[in-house]
């Protein structure tokens, strides 16, 4: 590891690092994934085993420079998160603070009632959101669950999994796919893309689902509402 | 003191909610179907520490055993969520560490963090610590261990690292 200079300011700069891994309280936390080989790193405490490279911080501001593709995990209670560029899988947690990922090959995104923003998942995104709301506007594949809070998924390519207590989710569905969708007392809103027909197979005790899509085979749905809603419906 | 074991939690993700709309004697059924599914999983060298209300704290010494019995008993839930009439939403959170007896209960820090854990998952899913996930050879169970990341738990001082077990 070595020391050097960035922006004015002392950073630490290391190479041959896989994966990083930032922690914080309620600092803000600034990744970017650019075209370079070597991690910089300004601000928190930074240890290197193998090659992962950690960084706990507290309340002060974190900013980390890594190659394109890295694996990166972010943690924190309060602060911020933005994560600028393409990465490799991610995954961040935060109680309250805001989330923004620009692209990530994978994505896996907790937050018990923060504000979340994806805007391309290439392969995978896992969501989970107490009583905050999660945004995505691309990804192939989505697995989500909202307790109270919303999740809303512009376009989903592949497959999808969602569930609801009693928050709400709406999921435009892209291509065809298998979906799966389970709410207790909630909401669950599919728009199929122009084109597609949809067969839904569905389970209600006192809900009601809805579908006024095109009949068809493109998109196969499992629906289960205890007394919530769900509803499928073309473009 | 305890020896060193495997701490989970359970619990049932929606449950006030379908208690509030369906009702106590519905309520009871689910918890009656989570309980035949444990219980018939169960491994020899564990036991059910206590319940609470749709939880259940259990204690198991071996980490692959806890490993294995607690993807066992995701897979029950899903197909009694997919056969039975309700849906059941197991969630469990996983952690090794020592505790210290108290009659037949287990208290202590690592009692705690494991606790936070189950918190932090979502329906269907299984974290574990990275103390669990160390004191455990995943590969050779045929378990596979994504790391979530460092996740700041309420009440703990530092965050703890988890895996998503499946």
């Amino acid at each position: 590891m070595t020391s050097g200079t960035v922006a004015g300011m002392a950073a630490k700069r290391v190479t041959d690092i896989t994966q990083v891994r930032v922690s914080a309280t309620s600092g803000e936390v600034d990744v970017v994934a650019e075209d370079r080989a070597d991690v910089v790193v300004d601000g928190g405490e930074v240890t290197v085993r193998d090659s992962t490279l950690t960084v706990q911080g507290g309340s002060d501001s974190i900013k980390v420079r890594v190659p394109k593709g890295m694996a990166l995990s972010v943690g924190t209670r309060s602060g911020q998160v933005a994560l600028s560029g393409s990465f490799g899988a991610v995954g961040v947690s935060s109680e309250s603070g805001q989330v923004s990922i620009e692209k990530a090959r994978r994505v896996d995104v907790r937050t018990t009632s923060g504000s979340v923003e994806i805007r391309r998942a290439v392969e995978v995104c896992r969501a989970r959101t107490e009583s905050g709301s999660i945004s995505v506007r691309e990804t192939r594949d989505l697995a989500a669950h909202a307790d109270s809070g919303s999740i809303q998924a512009r376009r989903a390519e592949g497959d999808v999994r969602v569930r609801t207590t009693s928050g709400q989710i709406d999921v435009g569905i892209g291509g065809p796919s298998e979906l799966a969708a389970e709410t207790i007392d909630g909401t669950i809103r599919f728009e199929l893309a122009a084109g597609l027909g949809a067969a839904v197979e569905a389970r209600s005790h006192s809900g009601r689902v809805d579908n006024t899509a095109p009949s068809g085979d493109d998109c196969r749905l499992v629906a289960h509402t205890v007394s919530g809603h769900i509803e499928v419906r073309g473009r | 003191m305890s020896d060193a074991g495997a701490i989970a939690f359970t619990d049932i993700v929606g449950f006030t909610k379908f208690t509030a709309t369906q009702g106590d004697a519905r309520a009871v059924e689910l918890l009656d179907v989570k309980r035949g599914i444990v219980d018939a999983l169960l491994p020899g060298r564990a036991r059910i520490v206590k319940e609470l209300g749709d939880g259940l704290m259990v204690s198991i010494e071996r980490a692959d055993e806890s490993v294995r019995f607690c993807l066992d008993l995701q897979e029950a839930a899903r197909e009694a969520s997919s056969d039975g009439p309700y849906p059941l939403w197991l969630r469990i959170g996983l952690h090794w560490g020592a505790a210290v007896e108290r009659g037949d209960d287990l208290i202590g820090n690592d009692v705690n963090i494991a606790a936070r854990i189950v918190d932090q998952a979502g329906p269907g899913e299984t974290l574990a610590s990275d103390a669990l996930v160390d004191a455990c050879d995943a590969v050779a169970i045929g378990v596979d261990a994504e790391p979530i990341g460092p996740v700041v738990m309420k009440g703990l001082r530092e965050p703890i690292w988890l895996y998503r077990l499946t």
